[in-house]
């Protein structure tokens, strides 16, 4: 057996430990391994008589083995690249979904912080017709936020803070 | 005047620092609630928001324009005492009277959605080639979704707490548009247009989406359309 016959099996061979050894991959699915185990031993059968490709290729209307061969590589790499396609839209979907509620907790936190920290005085200077329902709202939107806040009266100095643009400047220490 | 403490106005930002206070002043004189979602700027924009005095929710990096709106939204809903929403551009092209009047026409008729038309209003300085991309993108939309506006793809509306609720838009990109028009129609929920001045200055016009950009968009809305509920 020539060596680049050997060569050829051995890296294929390799594809396959690596597939498996990626256990913590949850989704990737029985499917996806058997179809690699399918297609690693038709690579070994190939690579060790290139007769059987070419009879297949001959019996299916390809003039040769490799063409054969390649069909079959660019349709493996387009369903290859199909699926990681999918996977990548599903983990921008959930990268976007934990940045939303990382910001979100880090807005709720750091008005909290600054309502506590400077908002006191101000006390309900806010002119709205909200502050009455505010220390409810508070509770409530840190607690759907999943946030660490304690809920209660943060709302109404919050807004307060906010409507008092001067006092910003140090609300931006908390920022990176 | 009219007490608009259950509104809630969204402005997602992405590098406007050099207007951005201005826009977001312009909008706390009106409305109590303001909220400015910084997507990953990379110049002052949330330094230029905080001194605004709107809240301010700060995108670890930039998501896109779709993806700042809903986090305003998500953000907004989290008040119990939210009844409106009003979506409304960072870069001073829309006007806050066009947004009061909307908000006002919510309360007092029984539509759930408000979409903003420059083509129903005035639109100061439009380019001719970007009046015909918006005419594509209104026969687009009209495609892909079913609802036929007059201008496709207008950043200032307003809705209701009901449609806000459905709303949980996934195209992060420029697409959002798109995005809202099909669940609206999804929805089944009345809206209307409401004409609109929409002021294209200078700086509007610099900052812009490139023309080229609508292909992107395109493309984005039908990949999601075909593949949502894909995993």
């Amino acid at each position: 057996m020539p060596w680049i016959k050997v060569l050829l099996i051995a890296s294929s061979l390799l594809v396959l430990v690596v597939l498996f050894r990626q256990r913590k991959r949850v989704v990737m699915r029985a499917g996806t391994r058997l179809a690699a185990v399918v297609l690693f031993l038709l690579a070994v059968v190939s690579i060790a008589i290139p007769d059987i490709p070419q009879a297949v290729a001959e019996r299916v209307g390809v003039v040769r083995g490799t063409d054969l061969l390649l069909y079959v590589l660019v349709v493996v790499f387009a369903l290859s690249t199909l699926g990681l396609y999918f996977r990548l839209r599903e983990t921008d979907q959930q990268v976007h979904q934990l940045a939303r509620a990382w910001a979100i907790q880090e807005a709720l936190r750091r008005e909290e912080q600054h309502a506590t920290r400077g908002g006191a005085a101000t006390g309900s200077a806010d002119p709205g017709s909200e502050t009455g329902s505010n220390s409810g709202d508070g509770g409530n939107r840190s607690a759907r936020a999943g946030g660490e806040t304690r809920g209660g009266p943060d709302e109404a100095p919050r807004e307060a803070a906010a409507s008092d643009a001067p006092a910003a400047g140090h609300r931006q220490r908390s920022r990176r | 005047m009219v007490s608009n403490s259950d509104v809630w106005v969204v402005v997602p930002v992405f590098n406007e620092a050099p207007v951005v206070r201005g826009v977001l002043e312009g909008l706390r004189a009106n409305f109590d609630n303001v909220v400015a979602v910084d997507d990953g700027s990379t110049d002052g924009s949330a330094a230029e928001i905080e001194a605004s005095g709107a809240h301010l929710v700060h995108h670890p990096f930039n998501l896109g324009a779709g993806a700042a709106l809903q986090t305003g939204v998500t953000f907004a809903l989290l008040d119990p005492g939210a009844r409106y929403l009003v979506t409304f551009d960072a870069d001073g092209q829309h006007r806050v009277e066009d947004a009061v009047s909307m908000v006002e026409r919510l309360r007092s008729t029984p539509v759930d959605v408000l979409i903003g038309s420059r083509f129903l209003g005035a639109a100061t300085n439009m380019r001719l080639s970007r009046r015909f991309l918006l005419k594509s993108a209104r026969l687009f939309d009209r495609a892909s979704s079913g609802i036929a506006l007059t201008d496709a793809h207008n950043g200032l509306r307003a809705f209701t707490r009901r449609f806000a609720e459905l709303l949980e838009l996934r195209v992060a990109d420029m697409g959002w548009a798109s995005e809202f028009l099909t669940r609206l129609a999804q929805s089944g929920l009345p809206y209307a247009e409401h004409p609109v001045t929409v002021e294209y200055t200078s700086y509007s016009l610099a900052k812009g989406q490139p023309s080229i950009n609508s292909v992107n968009i395109g493309m984005d809305v039908v990949l999601n359309r075909m593949l949502r509920g894909h995993r």
